[in-house]
């Protein structure tokens, strides 16, 4: 009994029943009884007081985790709503989207009519409500902004089920609840907030006064779609602002100040109802459209479970309603539920979209092209969630093909010397994208823009033969590194066009064999280079009529005109060694004309020449007067490669040749180096024949010389002469020929049979002649001496 | 607060039993008349559609106070997919149609399906009610049809007359007799347990 102390109460092993039985056993009488209550009594008074004490020492503690608690509330409210306000922001962001393009944004009903395009079910009359329908709620929508955003401050939690998507505010204000019986108000009750969305109603009771935290009146109380809602209007003359709403299971009483204000209340459920209406039975024609199997039973509670297969667009917020406050829930549950369709495919429009606008164009393929293996392995496409999201992928893949395109666009902002390797990514890209074709197309036009430029780039200014020069380098290096950049981008095996030479013409001995050589290494043109065929060749065509403007006009003489098709001939050559496209014929052909000019403008001037010099012959021996006079000449004549004329220098100044010989001399092989340089197959006999018809006039005017009288006296020089002309300079220039060309030109040979008889000296000159040969320079000296 | 209402109502006169009735029938038969009569005793000639009004009035039903409480539902067929929500909160139904025209008597098929669907129950107090009475010389469906239809439905079927005012009492009283009835019933089997429940508790307290 003695060890009756707090202590023995509060340890564990205190027993109350144990303790009564002792304290109660040793006692006798009422008295020790009594002692024992008091005991207790201050027991009892002892341990309220160490209670209170306690109380006492966590009640600070108690309040301070209070208001922690309540501070950390309100943080948390505030962080949502500003986690909302970023998410309308990003949402609005991406609705203005850089490419101008409102895709992000597609409205419900832009959907809709894409989808009903797509079935071909065009229902007229319901995409004309449906339309109507979106006008008006975007004009209600921005002159609601202020509402909504006075409803947002005032209200607190509501945030997020006002900025769904789709959400529109029809009508908000204050009401007071009544009592369902007496239509009195509720006692104890602030207002109640009241917010009529256009597909629910939003209710929100007042805070207490005392409690309330970041100044708001009202507080998210309870949510309702108006489907479930009926709105009964009170007639009754004692509440005449009153109206009920039927909220299954539960019928509420409100009352508005006013007969006016509750008509607009009246007027925006009716409102809001009639849009549901039609909405609700598009979505039913919709849902039918697209899953006959389907009950019809849309409305109502069925909606539901339909509304989460098909996730038509109108359905979304609708479900949302279901869970407003966790959407990421609700749309793992669709995934769930539909395990056709994952969730990263549903993202992609958007992923897709965020790429073409950050120009990330590699990721943006990469997930097209796991769209498309997706799309391989799962080919069926039996909802229209899916058929959506086709719809959607597609027009995002158009984008970025159009986006990449751009790159491709040969624009004046940009510059125009970048070489094809800048345009290889988005060549790539394109590839890939399955769009090579386009690809191509965009390539070579980006290409010959650019080339072009470059072309015209060139100054005219300077000799022709320079300029062509240039501007030949640009066009074959342009042509080039575009054929290579090409055939890589399109992946041509390069070992294969290396070898083989792709002719685009078959008249040459060479091209034939070349085109032999493709036919026997059966390598198939595929159409990617019959793309780059025809590019360079329309390439080539432009460039040859501005070669031919240049060069195939009177102020360019034959020389600089040869010098210049040669250029462009030998970079033809070129180019087909490097990426085996064979443009010589094209070449030829285009060049035919020009070239056939040339040699018969040569011809002709020559034969112009012979004549006048003809004509004006005397058969003298050249005088130039003085050291320095025949030094220049002898320079003169070694420049056109007829060093042998120093054999006939005479008298230091003299020359044992006509200046009409040593004349045509020189111009005939110049004339034989510029049309060696325009030699083709085709141009041959063109070219044998003005050779040998300068020749022969020649000749002639020496075998006239030689028959007539006048020039009796002269017919050793002139057969001297003709010595030259016929042992000299005719196997110069057959030499050269066959340099050049590689082979024998006949028709000159012929010539020394020809007009032998020049040589042959008549017999009473033959010793003198022999003597001539054989000691030249001592001959003539002594002769004219 | 519950208590506070409680101890309010006991204090003053006992809250009369509420009796929900709900009009319904196509459009322009006559249930606004109907209702309109009913409640002030006049007949309004022009005709507004209705979208979805509600009335009270305490009328003496056998020497007991009761409440009525009038929902006068919307004909047209615009609201028909809402009215569900309206006829769950239904305890009894006058199911009105026009005898001058055939087609809102084949309307009440409609209506009536669409209520037990709604309500669950074959035996929700129901009248067949053929308005316009006193347009006897345009009357297209007879007496006769309309018994036997509401015959087969095992309810009464009443003619009545907004214009008039024949049998516009007799209509909402029969109707709210059978609520009434009803609900008695209701209560008896419901309250039976409750009580016993009730008895438990004060024991205990007792104890």
């Amino acid at each position: 009994m003695g060890e009756l102390t707090v202590a023995g109460i509060c340890s564990r092993s205190f027993d109350a029943l144990q303790f009564v039985r002792e304290l109660t056993k040793p006692s006798v009488g009422v008295e020790g009884l009594l002692c024992a209550r008091q005991k207790v009594q201050a027991l009892v008074d002892e341990t309220n007081a160490l209670l209170k004490k306690n109380v006492y020492k966590n009640y600070a503690l108690f309040i301070e985790t209070a208001k922690e608690i309540s501070y950390l509330k309100s943080e948390m409210y505030q962080l949502s709503h500003l986690l909302s306000e970023e998410q309308s922001l990003l949402n609005s962001l991406l609705d203005t989207s850089i490419s101008g393009d409102k895709t992000h944004g597609l409205t419900a009903n832009e959907k809709k009519e894409v989808a009903a395009k797509f079935r071909g079910h065009e229902d007229i009359e319901s995409l004309k409500m449906s339309k109507s329908q979106s006008v008006q709620q975007f004009a209600r929508s921005t002159a609601n902004i202020k509402e909504l955003a006075s409803v947002l401050e005032k209200v607190e939690g509501i945030s997020s089920i006002l900025e769904t998507k789709n959400r529109i505010l029809l009508h908000s204000g204050e009401m007071v609840e009544l009592d369902l019986v007496d239509y009195k108000p509720l006692p104890n009750q602030g207002n109640i907030f009241g917010i009529i969305l256009n597909d629910c109603l939003v209710l929100a009771n007042s805070y207490p006064t005392n409690a309330r935290s970041s100044g708001k009146k009202y507080k998210f109380q309870s949510f309702c779609e108006l489907d479930n809602i009926a709105i009964i209007n009170v007639k009754d003359p004692n509440f005449k602002t009153a109206f009920k709403i039927l909220m299954m299971p539960q019928t509420r009483a409100f009352k508005v100040d006013t007969v006016e204000s509750k008509k607009k209340w009246l007027d925006a459920f009716d409102q809001a109802k009639k849009q549901r209406r039609a909405s609700l039975s598009l979505q039913r024609r919709d849902s039918l459209m697209f899953m006959p199997n389907l009950s019809m039973d849309t409305s109502g509670t069925g909606n539901q479970t339909s509304s989460k297969n098909t996730m038509s667009p109108i359905d979304r917020p609708y479900s949302a309603l279901h869970n407003p406050f966790d959407e990421a829930e609700m749309l793992e549950d669709a995934s769930e539920s539909d395990a056709t369709v994952p969730f990263w495919l549903i993202e992609l429009p958007e992923d897709l979209d965020v790429c073409i606008a950050q120009r990330n164009f590699e990721e943006a393929v990469a997930l097209v092209n796991k769209v498309n293996d997706h799309f391989v392995m799962y080919p069926k496409c039996d909802n229209s969630l899916q058929t959506d999201l086709k719809l959607r992928i597609n027009h995002k893949i158009d984008e970025l093909i159009e986006a990449i395109a751009n790159e491709l666009q040969v624009s004046p902002d940009r510059s125009l010397q970048s070489g094809p390797r800048a345009a290889r990514r988005a060549v790539q890209l394109l590839i890939k994208l399955g769009k090579s074709s386009l690809a191509a197309k965009l390539f070579l036009s980006q290409r010959s823009t650019l080339l072009k430029f470059c072309l015209r780039q060139q100054k005219m200014e300077g000799a022709t033969l320079q300029y062509i020069r240039r501007m030949g380098s640009v066009f074959f290096t342009n042509v080039n590194e575009t054929c290579k950049e090409f055939q890589k981008s399109f992946d041509m095996t390069q070992t294969n066009e290396q070898s083989s030479v792709i002719s685009l013409g078959l008249s040459s001995v060479e091209n034939s064999v070349s085109s032999d050589k493709i036919s026997g290494g059966g390598i198939s043109l595929s159409p990617a280079l019959a793309c780059l065929v025809s590019w360079v060749h329309k390439q080539l065509l432009h460039f040859l009529s501005l070669f031919s403007r240049h060069v195939f006009t009177t102020q360019v003489s034959s020389t600089i005109a040869s010098e210049c098709v040669a250029i462009v001939r030998n970079q033809c050559i070129k180019l087909r060694y490097s990426v085996g496209i064979d443009l010589l014929m094209f070449l030829e052909m285009q060049l035919k004309t020009g070239i056939e000019k040339i040699i018969s403008d040569c011809k002709e001037k020559l034969l112009e020449a012979i004549k006048l010099r003809s004509g004006e012959d005397k058969w003298q021996p050249q005088n130039h007067g003085n050291k320095a006079g025949i030094t220049k000449f002898i320079e003169d004549m070694k420049d056109s490669g007829l060093s042998c004329v120093q054999n006939y220098v005479y008298d230091e100044c003299r020359v044992s040749l006509t200046s009409n010989t040593t004349s045509f001399a020189k111009s005939f092989l110049n004339i034989l180096h510029d049309l060696i340089k325009l030699w083709t197959p085709n141009t041959h006999h063109l070219i044998v024949d003005a050779l040998v018809t300068t020749f022969t006039s020649q000749m002639r005017h020496l075998e006239k010389s030689m028959k007539k009288d006048q020039f009796k006296s002269e017919r050793k020089f002139i057969r001297r002469n003709a010595i030259f002309l016929l042992d000299t300079l005719l196997p110069l220039a057959e030499q050269y020929f066959c340099e050049k060309l590689e082979k024998t030109c006949e028709e000159l040979s012929k010539l020394h049979n020809d007009y032998s008889h020049l040589k042959a000296v008549s017999k009473d000159e033959k010793t003198k002649t022999m003597v001539n040969i054989s000691e030249g320079k001592t001959y003539t000296t002594t002769t004219y001496l | 607060m519950a208590g506070n209402k409680n101890a309010k109502t006991s204090a003053q006169c006992p809250q009369p039993v509420l009796l929900k009735v709900i009009m319904v029938g196509s459009g322009g038969v006559g249930k606004s008349a109907l209702t309109l009569q009913f409640m002030y005793d006049e007949f309004v000639e022009d005709y507004e559609p209705t979208k979805a009004d509600s009335y009270r009035k305490k009328v003496l039903l056998d020497n007991e106070e009761v409440q009525i409480d009038i929902l006068d539902t919307a004909g047209q067929e615009d609201y028909a997919a809402i009215r569900d929500n309206y006829f769950r909160s239904g305890e009894g139904f006058l199911c009105v149609f026009s005898i001058t025209e055939h087609e809102s008597f084949s309307a009440t098929h409609e209506f009536r399906e669409q209520i037990l669907r709604v309500k669950g129950d074959e035996n929700i107090p129901f009248l067949l009610v053929g308005n316009k009475a006193d347009l006897e010389e345009k009357r297209r469906v007879t007496f006769e049809e309309a018994q036997k239809l509401a015959d087969q439905w095992k309810v009464p079927y009443i003619e009545t007359s907004a214009k008039t005012r024949s049998n516009v009492d007799r209509i909402f009283f029969d109707l709210m007799r059978e609520i009434h009835k009803r609900k008695m019933c209701e209560a008896k089997t419901v309250n039976g347990p409750r009580k016993g429940k009730g008895g438990k508790k004060k024991k205990c307290i007792i104890l």
